[in-house]
């Protein structure tokens, strides 16, 4: 099976798609071998329409470059990538993290809203990860 | 299904890569907008995005960025 991603800019992303009983849709995730989860952020929270309600509270912290932010989880989320000829599909607790946006100055929340969601090490390590940007390839492989 | 899905996806790929190549052009008409874009075209612009969602039907399926000149790194 092999995905194939894009390379936005000089990043590399790949395409999801995400189910849950409370929401479904399409999501760009950046590929980030130093995220250890698959993690949502603000934006693609509110594009997906995600309440409050399907968010529970996350035991564990989650922290990154930049200061720490709210974590939560939403339970068995279907994941669906496609490959050429197949497709991955996988169910996993996917992280959510937000900040908080109504403190924060409008500047500072448009560059929060540009925060990609990652694609982190909890799926990419089911896969060989190849991601040669002076090619223009990037890929998910096994 | 699964194959209609799978062309959904490809569907979105294609409109955010689209996106990214014709970014100079789209800042000159959309700068400091979110836009939603369907089928390689912008369907809705505005610059506060709850507006912008209520513009465009299905939104979960819709690419949907952010249009800025502003640079900004991210090391994340």
């Amino acid at each position: 099976m092999i995905i194939r991603g894009r390379f936005i800019g000089n990043a590399p992303y790949f395409s999801v798609y995400l189910k849950s009983t409370g929401f479904e849709g399409f999501v760009r995730l950046l590929a980030d071998t130093g995220a250890s989860r698959t993690t949502l952020l603000d934006r693609d929270v509110m594009l997906l329409g995600i309440e409050d309600s399907y968010l529970e509270p996350s035991s564990l912290p989650i922290v990154g470059i930049g200061g720490s932010v709210r974590s939560f989880l939403i339970k068995d989320v279907e994941f669906i990538m496609g490959s050429e000829n197949d497709q991955f599909v996988h169910k996993q607790d996917l992280w959510v993290a937000q900040h908080d946006l109504i403190e924060l100055p409008p500047d500072e929340v448009s560059r929060i809203m540009r925060i990609p969601s990652v694609l982190g090490r909890d799926i990419m390590n089911r896969f060989r990860f190849l991601c040669d940007y002076q090619s223009g390839v990037v890929r998910l492989e096994r | 299904m699964e194959e209609q899905l799978t062309d959904q996806l490809r569907s979105f790929e294609t409109d955010y890569v689209w996106v990214n190549e014709n970014k100079d052009a789209l800042l000159k008409e959309f700068n400091d907008q979110w836009i939603a874009v369907k089928d390689k075209k912008v369907i809705a612009s505005d610059p506060d995005l709850n507006l912008l969602l209520s513009k465009v039907s299905d939104p979960s399926h819709t690419y949907i960025e952010f249009m800025t000149s502003e640079p900004l790194e991210m090391i994340l």
